[in-house]
C-alpha cells in the first residue's frame, strides 16, 4: 500500500506539472527556425533561364530560351522534353516566369512578346501513387507599335480578366493590356484592348520591369536605380509614384511576394529592401514605402523565388541561399548551395525548393518550415505588417483571403488583460481591503461568523453568471447613468467619512451606549440612502457637466455617451471596461478580502493590546499595528485578485465587445488573453501558428499566474512564521 | 502630573482617526451588499421567470386610425434615453401568436396607451413549436366535421383529455423515432459497411429483414403523426383573428386571469418542473434544461471520481511519506498556485493532450476503421478529466490541511500500539480527517459545477441531442459531446438568436446553477466551521 | 501626601459571558507602593488587573458590577475616555512584545499617537525614559535599529520603557517576568524597585519570591474572591487565612 501511495502520489505530481511541459511543447516549434535538407543534384545538359516546377514539387521543368522544356520525373532523375512549338526558329531574348500560373513570359528579338502556360495535371489511377502529366498550352503572341529592337525585359501580370504585358525593348517601353471576357461556359476570349507607349514618360534607361499579378500595375526600373510606379486607372496607365529603393544603382531585381502588396527589390549581393503599398499619412493613394530589410547573402546574379502559401521567399547571390519571411522580417534559413544557382522555384505547398545551375543542374531541397510568420519580434514586438502605415502591434489571426497576413501580436492582448485587471481592482481594492480591516479589527465574533460566509459566498459565484449579468442586465442599465455611478463611487465614502466624523464629535456620554463593530450596521441604511440619491442625481450632474454639442445643429444634448467621444476623443461602448470591472470586482472581491481578512486577524493580539494600552485610539491601533505587521499578508492577497482577475475569462467574454485594442480608455472594452482563447481556439486547427500562438497566450497567462501566486504564497508563508514567533 | 489629568477628558483623543473606522465599516457594508444583493437579484429575476404574469390587453392609439388592443403579459417597463436627448416611457409585452404578428415582444409607448384592462377569459397556450398563443379559446375542432364551442359543457374536460393525449401520442413517437429506428438504421450502416469489404448471404438477408422493418416502422411514425393532427384547438386572438393549434402540440393551457394566489403558485411549481425536467425547444429558448442539469451532474460527479482518490493519495504523500524539505516545500507551494492559474489554461491543455493527444491514440488502437473521431473530438470524459486536473489542488490542499490537523500524539498513540504506517494513516488519521477531505471534495465539485471556460474547449455544446448515459448499448458513451448548465447561460444570453425570449430562460437557469454551487459551498462551510471549533485552541 | 486610596476598588464583580470570574472585590491600592497580586491560576487576578485600564472593554460580552475609582474618579463614569484613561494607566504585558519597529520608535509609540511629534522632546523622553528603564547604556547606540535584536530581557525592559514613556501615573505589571530567565527576571525585579519612587505599581505574579521581593502590598485571591490583602510582610509570614498560608506554603498552585 505503501508503495500504491509513493507512487500514485507522485504520479499525480508529475502529472500536475506535465501541464506547464506539455504546453511548452506546443509552443516550442514556434520558436524553431527553417528546416532544409538538400537533396542530390540532377543533371540536365541544359543552360536554364527559369525554372518551375508543379504543386506537390515532383516534376520541375526548365527552360532555357529554346523551343522545348525539359521536365525531370521525381527521383530517377529522367528527363523528358515537351515541344513548344511556336518557338521553334526564334531568338528568344528575354524570360520571365510566373510561378502562380506556371506561366514562361518570352520576349523575341524581334521585338514579339509571347508566353507559354505549363499544365500540370495529377492522374489518380486506382492502386498506383499519384502522377503528373505535364503538357504545354501555348498562348498568342502580341506585336508591339511602340519602340523598337529586342525584347530585353518581359513581365507577365495576370490578374484574371485584367491582364498586362510591361516590355522593355532595346529602344522604348510598352505595356500591353489584355483583357478576358467573362462567359458562362468556361473562360472566354482573350483579347488585346490596348497598348501603352511608355518611353516617353520615362526618360532614363530602362533595365528591367515587372507586372502585378492582379493585372494592373507595372514596376519599371531605370539605369539611375529609380523606380517608376505605373498604375492601371479608368483604362489609362497613370505614374503613381518614383522612388529609389537603392542609393544611386539599380535593383537587380524586383519581385512581387506573394499577394502581390510587396515588392522585394535586390542587389546583387542579395541585399533586399521590401516595399509595401500603403496610404502614407494624409496620403489617399497607396504608394510604396519601404517596410522590411534584409543583409545581402552573398555575391553575384541574385535568384529569387516567392512561396505561393505564405509570405516567405527564396533568395540567393552567388552561392549564398536565404529563406525569408516578410512578416516577421526574419532570416528563417541560411546556406550555400553547391553551385551557383541562376534560377530557383518553390513548390505550391512551400515544402520543397530547386535551384536551377548554369550547366544545367538541378537540386531540390526539402524545406519544412511551418511557422515562419512566428518569433519574438511577431509577438511582443511592432511589426510593420503589408498596408499599414506604421509597425503596430496587432492581433487578427484570420482573414478573408488566401494571402491574408495573419497578425499575431500578442501585445494588445496583454494590454487588454491588464485593462481589465486594472479597472477590476480599482473597484474591487477599496471595497475588500477595507471590509477586510474592519472585519479583522473591529467585527464581534458573533457577526464575523454570519458575515464572513456571506462576502466569501460570493467567491462561488460561476463567472458566467456573473458575466451574463454584466453583460445583459448590467451593461443596458447603466449605459446611460455613468454619471451617476461616478456620483454614488464618490458619495458613499464621503457619507462614511461625515457621518464618522459627526458621531466623533458627540460626547462620550452618548457614544458610549453605541456597541463597537456595528458600525456596518448603521451604515446600512446610509448607504442605501446615499447610494439612491447619488443615482438620481446623476442626471442633474450630467446637465452641469456633460453637455454634448452637436456639431451641426449646434443643438446641447446632455448626454454622457455622447459628451465622452467629443471631449476626450475616446469611444463609448456599452459593454465596457467599467461594466467589466464591476463584473470582475465581484469574483475578486472575496478573494482579495479573504486573504488580506485572514492576515489581519492573525495579528498577534498581544501588539494590537499593548498599542491600546499604550494609549491608541482603535484607528491608530489599526494603522500602526494591524496594517504594517499584515502588509505582506495584504500584498499577496492583492497580488492573488490580480492573478484571479488576469485569468478571468468568461466574464470578459461576455462582459466585453472582445476588441483587440491597445488602448486604456475606460469606457471601450478590450480583448484579454484568455478571451481570446476561449474565442479562437475551438476554431484554430491544430498544430497550426495560431493554434501554437494561442498556446503561447496560455503559457504566458501560466507563468504570470503562477509566479505571482508563487510569490504570493512566499510572503504569506514568511508573515506566518513570523508572527509565530512575536 | 499635570493639573489636567486629574481629571479625565471626555472628548479626547478617541476621536482620532475616528471617521477612518467608519470609512472600513462602509468597505464591509458595500461588499456585503453586493454580495447579498447579486443573490438575491439571481432569485428574484429566477423567480420571477416562473411566476405566471396576469394577462392583460393594452389599447392603443393609433395615429389616424381606430386604437387597437393587444394582449399579453409585461415584461418590462423602461424609459430609455435616446441619443437625441429624449426620454422614451415605454412598456414591453409579449404577446406571443408568432404567425400572426410576426415578433413574439412588442414595445409600447406609455404615452400612446389608453387603457390597460385585466380580462378574465385570457388564455396562455404553451405548444409545441412556435412559442406561446394568447387569446380567446374558441372551439375545439374534433376530426371531420365535429366542432365543440368553447362555451360548450365539458370543453375544458375534452382539451385537457386531448391534451394529455397528445403527451402520449408524442411518448410513443419518440420511441419509436429514437429508440426502434434509431438502433435499425445503426445497424444497416453497419451492415453496408462490412458490405463494403465483401458481402456474405446473411448480411445481405438481415439487412433485407432491417428495411422491410424499417418500412413498417416507417408506417407506424407516419399514422401517429396523423393522430397528433386530427383534432385542433382554436384560439381568438385580440383582433379576431384565429390560430388553429393541433391538440397533438398543446403542452399546457394556462388561464391566468382566473386563479388566485395559489393557483399561481402551483403553476409556478409546475413551470419549475417542466423547467428541470424536460427537453429544451425551440432553440434552447422553451421548454427545460434537464439535459444540462444532466450533463453537469454526470460530469462533476465523473471527475469527483478522479479527483478524490488522486487528490487524496497525493496530499498523503505529500504530509505523510515524502521527506519534509526545501523541495516538498516548493512542490507544495506549486500545488497551491495551480489552484490560481486561470482555468482556459487548463481547458487549452485539456483540448491539446486529452483530446488531440489521447483521444488520437485511443482512436489510432480502438476505432480505426471508424470514419469521424470518435475520442479525439470534445466529450464528457475529456471535460471531467480537464476539471478533475483544473480541481485536484483543491483537494490536494483541503486534504493536507486536514491530515495537518490530526494531533501528532493520535498518529503515535497508534504506532505505539504496533500499527504499521499505513494502518495507522488508514485507521486513524484518514477517519479523523474525514471531514476535512469531504470539505475539499465539495469544494472541487462547486468549482468544477461553475466552471464554463475550460468546458469550452474540451466538449461542451449548445444543444446535445443524446445523453452521455442512456438506454442504448453500451449505455455509457464517454465519448459524447453533452450540455452544461453554466454554458447553457452563456449560450443562451449570448449567441441566441431570440434574447429577448431566451432572458427568462437565462435567469432560470442562473438561478438554478447559483443554488446548486451555493449549497455546495454552504455546506462546505458548515463542515469547515465544524471542524474549526472542534480543533479550535482558545487564546488570548 | 500619597494617597491611600489611590487606586480605589468597590465591590468589584466581572464576568466573561455567563462565567463570573471576580466576586465583589473590595481593595484601596496606595500610589506609589508596588502592590503585587498573587493567586493560583484562574483566580482572576490578571482580570482585575485588566479591569484597571479596561483593556477587558477590548474583549465581546463581557459585563462588570461595583467600581474601580482611580484617583477619587470612577472609570466606569460614562463620561470617561478610555484613552485617556490608558493615558493614565501603563501596562506591561506577560510577553514581551515590542513592536515590529527601532527601538526608539517602540519608546515614542504612545508619544505619537497622542499627537506629539517634535523632534526634541521626543529625544528626550527616549533617553529619560531608557535610563529609566535601566536600558540606556545598552541600547543607546542603535536605537535606531529593530527592536527584536535585543534579548528576551532587554526586550521586556523596553516594554516597561514604552508603558512609561508618557508619564503614566500607574503602572500595571502583568507577571512581567514569565518568559524570562532568572538573570533577566532579577534586572526586572530592580527597576521595578526603582520605579516605585514615580508610579504606583500594580504587579501580577506567580513567583511568591518575586511578591515578597519587590511588592510592598499582597493581595491574594482566590477562585475570584479577594482572600486576604495586607503588607507584603504580614501576608507571607503571618498570613490570616488558612488558604492563603497553604498557597504560600505550595500545597497548592
Amino acid at each position: 500500500m505503501t508503495h500504491i501511495i509513493r507512487i500514485g502520489g507522485l504520479a499525480v505530481i508529475l502529472a500536475v506539472f506535465g501541464i506547464f511541459f506539455f504546453i511548452l511543447k506546443e509552443i516550442i516549434p514556434l520558436f524553431s527556425k527553417a528546416e532544409v535538407v538538400a537533396e542530390s543534384v540532377a543533371k540536365t545538359g541544359t543552360s536554364p533561364k527559369v525554372i518551375g516546377v508543379d504543386e506537390w514539387g515532383e516534376r520541375p521543368f526548365l527552360y532555357s530560351g529554346g523551343s522545348e522544356i525539359v521536365v525531370l520525373a521525381g527521383e530517377e532523375g529522367a528527363r523528358q522534353a515537351v515541344e513548344v512549338p511556336s518557338l521553334a526558329g526564334v531568338e528568344v531574348t528575354a524570360v520571365s516566369y510566373d510561378p502562380v500560373h506556371h506561366r514562361v513570359a518570352v520576349g523575341l528579338a524581334d521585338g514579339r512578346v509571347g508566353s507559354f502556360v505549363v499544365k500540370y495535371e495529377s492522374v489518380f489511377r486506382e492502386g498506383e501513387p499519384r502522377k503528373v502529366d505535364v503538357s504545354v498550352e501555348e498562348e498568342p503572341w502580341y506585336e508591339l507599335e511602340a519602340g523598337s529592337g529586342a525584347v530585353r525585359s518581359v513581365s507577365y501580370g495576370d490578374g484574371g480578366s485584367k491582364r498586362l504585358i510591361s516590355v522593355v525593348r532595346d529602344e522604348g517601353v510598352a505595356v500591353v493590356q489584355l483583357a478576358q471576357k467573362r462567359s458562362l461556359i468556361g473562360a472566354g476570349k482573350l483579347t488585346r484592348v490596348g497598348e501603352t507607349d511608355l518611353s516617353e514618360r520615362i526618360r532614363t534607361e530602362v533595365i528591367s520591369t515587372v507586372a502585378s499579378q492582379n493585372g494592373q500595375a507595372v514596376l519599371m526600373a531605370t539605369a539611375d536605380g529609380q523606380v517608376h510606379y505605373f498604375l492601371m486607372d479608368a483604362g489609362a496607365l497613370d505614374e503613381v509614384q518614383t522612388f529609389q529603393p537603392f542609393e544611386g544603382k539599380p535593383p537587380k531585381r524586383m519581385d512581387y511576394l506573394f499577394g502581390g502588396v510587396s515588392v522585394a527589390m535586390t542587389d546583387e549581393s542579395g541585399q533586399q529592401r521590401v516595399f509595401s503599398l500603403f496610404r502614407p499619412e494624409g496620403s489617399n493613394t497607396r504608394l510604396f514605402g519601404q517596410t522590411k530589410e534584409f543583409g545581402p547573402v552573398g555575391e553575384g546574379t541574385p535568384v529569387f523565388a516567392s512561396s505561393l502559401r505564405n509570405k516567405s521567399f527564396l533568395c540567393g547571390a552567388g552561392g549564398g541561399l536565404a529563406v525569408r519571411h516578410l512578416t516577421s522580417g526574419a532570416t528563417r534559413w541560411e546556406g550555400t548551395a553547391e553551385f551557383e544557382p541562376v534560377a530557383v522555384t518553390i513548390d505550391g505547398k512551400a515544402e520543397n525548393f530547386f535551384l536551377a545551375g548554369a550547366e544545367g543542374q538541378v537540386q531540390r531541397f526539402s524545406l519544412h518550415d511551418p511557422h515562419p510568420e512566428s518569433g519574438w519580434r511577431a509577438f511582443f514586438g511592432k511589426v510593420w505588417y503589408e498596408g499599414g502605415s506604421e509597425p503596430v502591434h496587432q492581433w487578427q489571426s484570420t482573414g478573408g483571403s488566401d494571402d491574408f497576413e495573419p497578425k499575431l501580436s500578442l501585445v494588445p492582448l496583454i494590454i487588454g488583460s491588464l485593462k481589465g485587471t486594472f479597472y477590476a481592482l480599482l473597484f474591487s481594492i477599496p471595497i475588500a481591503l477595507l471590509a477586510a480591516v474592519f472585519s479583522a479589527a473591529f467585527l464581534p465574533p458573533a457577526m464575523k461568523r454570519v458575515v464572513k460566509p456571506a462576502m466569501e459566498i460570493m467567491a462561488s459565484l460561476p463567472s458566467v453568471v456573473l458575466g451574463f449579468l454584466a453583460g445583459i442586465w448590467l451593461a443596458p442599465l447603466i449605459e446611460d447613468k455613468v454619471p451617476s455611478i461616478l456620483l454614488t463611487c464618490l458619495v458613499l465614502p464621503t457619507v462614511a467619512l461625515l457621518f464618522g466624523a459627526g458621531w466623533s464629535r458627540v460626547p462620550i456620554q452618548v457614544r458610549h451606549r453605541f456597541e463597537h463593530g456595528r458600525e456596518w450596521i448603521v451604515l446600512l441604511p446610509l448607504v442605501l440612502i446615499g447610494g439612491w440619491l447619488a443615482w438620481s442625481l446623476g442626471p442633474v450632474i450630467e446637465k452641469w457637466f456633460f453637455v454634448y454639442t452637436d456639431p451641426s445643429t449646434g443643438k446641447a444634448i446632455a448626454d454622457f455617451r455622447l459628451w465622452w467621444p467629443q471631449a476626450t476623443g475616446l469611444s463609448f461602448d456599452q459593454r465596457n471596461s467599467l461594466v467589466v470591472g464591476f463584473a470582475m470586482g465581484f469574483a475578486v472581491i472575496p478573494v482579495i478580502f479573504t486573504i488580506a481578512e485572514d492576515a489581519l486577524s492573525n495579528v498577534p493580539r498581544t501588539l494590537t493590546a499593548a498599542a491600546a494600552a499604550l494609549g491608541a485610539s482603535r484607528w491608530q491601533v489599526v494603522r500602526t499595528i494591524f496594517i504594517p505587521v499584515a502588509s505582506p499578508g495584504i500584498f499577496s492577497a492583492l497580488m492573488i485578485g490580480f492573478g484571479r482577475a488576469v485569468g478571468e475569462t468568461m466574464i470578459v467574454v461576455m462582459a466585453t465587445g472582445n476588441t483587440p485594442v491597445k488602448e486604456w480608455n475606460i469606457f471601450s472594452g478590450m480583448r484579454t488573453l484568455s478571451a481570446n482563447i476561449a474565442v479562437e481556439l475551438p476554431e484554430a486547427a491544430p498544430g497550426s501558428t495560431h493554434y501554437r500562438t494561442l498556446f503561447l497566450g496560455a503559457l504566458v497567462l501560466f507563468l504570470l499566474t503562477f509566479v505571482l501566486n508563487g510569490v504570493a504564497e512566499v510572503l504569506r508563508q514568511r508573515l506566518r512564521e513570523k508572527n509565530k514567533l512575536v | 502630573m499635570s493639573a489636567s489629568s486629574s481629571k479625565f477628558s471626555t472628548t479626547g483623543r478617541s476621536r482620532t482617526g475616528e471617521p477612518l473606522v467608519w470609512l472600513t465599516a462602509v468597505g464591509l457594508t458595500i461588499g456585503v451588499l453586493l454580495s447579498v444583493g447579486l443573490i438575491g437579484l439571481v432569485m428574484y429575476k429566477g423567480f420571477e421567470s416562473f411566476w405566471p404574469a396576469r394577462l392583460v390587453v393594452v389599447e392603443v392609439r393609433q395615429e389616424g386610425g381606430e386604437n387597437s388592443k393587444v394582449a399579453g403579459y409585461l415584461v418590462q417597463e423602461r424609459s430609455k434615453r435616446t441619443l437625441e436627448g429624449l426620454v422614451e416611457e415605454e412598456i414591453q409585452l409579449f404577446r406571443g401568436n408568432r404567425e400572426l404578428f410576426g415578433e413574439k415582444f412588442v414595445f409600447l409607448d406609455r404615452e400612446a396607451i389608453v387603457s390597460q384592462t385585466e380580462e378574465e377569459d385570457l388564455i396562455l397556450v404553451e405548444r409545441l413549436e412556435g412559442g406561446n398563443v394568447i387569446g380567446r379559446a374558441k372551439a375545439l375542432e374534433l376530426g371531420g366535421s365535429e366542432t365543440l364551442e368553447a362555451s360548450a359543457e365539458g370543453f375544458d374536460e375534452k382539451l385537457d383529455e386531448l391534451t394529455e393525449r397528445g403527451e402520449e401520442l408524442r411518448d410513443e413517437l419518440r420511441e419509436i423515432e429514437k429508440i426502434k429506428i434509431g438502433e435499425n438504421s445503426k445497424r444497416v450502416k453497419e451492415l453496408r459497411w462490412l458490405e463494403k469489404k465483401g458481402s456474405s448471404p446473411e448480411r445481405a438477408e438481415e439487412l433485407a429483414g432491417l428495411l422491410a422493418e424499417y418500412e413498417k416502422l416507417d408506417g407506424q411514425r407516419k399514422e401517429l403523426r396523423e393522430q397528433l393532427e386530427e383534432s385542433t384547438f382554436v384560439v381568438e386572438a385580440m383582433d379576431g383573428r384565429e390560430l388553429k393549434i393541433p391538440t397533438g402540440e398543446l403542452l399546457h393551457v394556462f388561464a391566468a386571469n382566473q386563479v388566485g394566489f395559489f393557483g399561481r403558485l402551483k403553476e409556478t411549481i409546475r413551470r419549475a418542473w417542466t423547467f428541470v425536467s424536460t427537453d429544451p425547444r425551440e432553440a434552447n429558448t422553451e421548454g427545460g434544461v434537464y439535459p444540462a442539469i444532466f450533463g453537469t451532474v454526470v460530469m462533476t460527479l465523473v471527475m469527483s471520481l478522479f479527483v478524490t482518490p488522486f487528490g487524496v493519495m497525493a496530499a498523503i504523500y505529500l504530509r505523510e511519506y515524502a521527506k519534509q524539505g526545501p523541495l516538498v516545500k516548493a512542490v507544495r507551494i506549486s500545488v497551491n498556485n495551480l489552484a490560481g492559474v486561470p482555468s482556459i489554461v487548463f481547458g487549452v491543455f485539456g483540448l491539446a493532450f486529452f483530446i488531440y493527444f489521447l483521444g488520437g491514440v485511443v482512436d489510432d488502437w480502438f476505432f480505426s476503421n471508424s470514419e469521424e473521431p470518435v475520442y479525439k473530438s470534445g466529450g464528457i470524459l475529456w471535460a471531467s478529466l480537464t476539471l478533475a486536473l483544473l480541481t485536484v489542488p483543491v483537494v490536494i490542499v483541503a486534504t493536507e490541511e486536514a491530515l495537518a490537523s490530526v494531533p501528532r500524539g493520535v498518529r503515535e498513540a497508534a504506532l505505539a500500539c504496533g500499527a504499521s504506517k499505513w494502518q495507522a494513516i488508514q485507521r486513524v488519521v484518514l477517519p479523523a480527517s474525514l471531514p476535512g477531505i469531504l470539505t475539499g471534495v465539495i469544494l472541487a465539485m462547486a468549482r468544477g459545477a461553475g466552471e464554463v471556460a475550460p468546458l469550452m474547449l474540451v466538449g461542451v455544446v449548445k444543444s446535445a441531442p443524446d445523453l452521455p448515459i442512456d438506454a442504448v448499448a453500451p449505455f455509457v458513451h464517454p465519448e459524447r459531446q453533452f450540455m452544461h448548465l453554466g454554458f447553457h447561460i452563456y449560450d443562451l444570453g449570448f449567441q441566441s438568436p431570440d434574447s429577448e425570449a431566451a432572458k427568462p430562460m437565462v435567469f432560470a437557469t442562473t438561478l438554478l446553477l447559483i443554488s446548486i454551487v451555493v449549497v455546495m459551498n454552504l455546506t462546505a462551510i458548515i463542515i469547515r466551521n465544524r471542524l474549526r471549533k472542534k480543533y479550535a485552541v482558545s487564546s488570548f | 501626601m500619597p494617597r491611600k486610596d489611590f487606586i480605589a476598588i468597590d465591590n468589584f464583580s466581572f464576568s466573561y459571558g455567563a462565567a463570573k470570574v471576580l466576586h465583589g472585590i473590595n481593595m484601596d491600592i496606595p500610589e506609589k507602593q508596588v502592590t503585587a497580586l498573587i493567586g493560583p491560576s484562574g483566580c482572576g487576578k490578571s482580570t482585575l488587573l485588566r479591569n484597571m485600564n479596561r483593556m477587558n472593554d477590548l474583549i465581546e460580552g463581557v459585563q462588570h458590577e461595583g467600581d474601580i475609582r482611580l484617583d477619587g474618579k470612577s472609570l466606569y463614569d460614562p463620561n470617561v475616555e478610555v484613552i485617556s484613561l490608558r493615558k493614565r494607566v501603563g501596562m506591561v504585558f506577560q510577553k514581551y512584545n515590542p513592536f515590529a519597529k527601532t527601538i526608539y520608535e517602540n519608546v515614542v509609540f504612545s508619544l505619537r499617537v497622542a499627537g506629539r511629534n517634535k523632534r526634541s522632546e521626543l529625544d528626550d523622553v527616549v533617553e529619560r525614559t531608557l535610563r529609566s528603564a535601566a536600558l540606556w547604556d545598552e541600547v543607546k547606540d542603535r536605537l535606531h535599529t529593530s527592536a527584536f535584536g535585543l534579548s528576551g530581557g532587554q526586550q521586556q525592559r523596553l516594554c516597561i520603557a514604552r508603558a512609561i514613556a508618557n508619564q503614566p501615573e500607574i503602572l500595571l505589571m502583568d507577571e512581567p517576568c514569565a518568559a524570562l530567565d532568572p538573570t533577566a527576571t532579577l534586572r526586572i525585579e530592580d527597576l521595578i524597585r526603582d520605579l516605585k519612587e514615580q508610579f504606583t505599581i500594580v504587579i501580577v505574579t506567580h513567583n511568591m519570591e518575586q511578591a515578597s521581593r519587590c511588592s510592598d502590598l499582597t493581595a491574594f485571591l482566590y477562585m475570584g474572591e479577594l482572600v486576604e490583602y495586607d503588607r507584603t510582610l504580614k501576608v507571607f509570614e503571618t498570613p490570616k487565612e488558612e488558604r492563603t498560608e497553604a498557597y504560600i506554603s505550595g500545597r497548592f498552585s
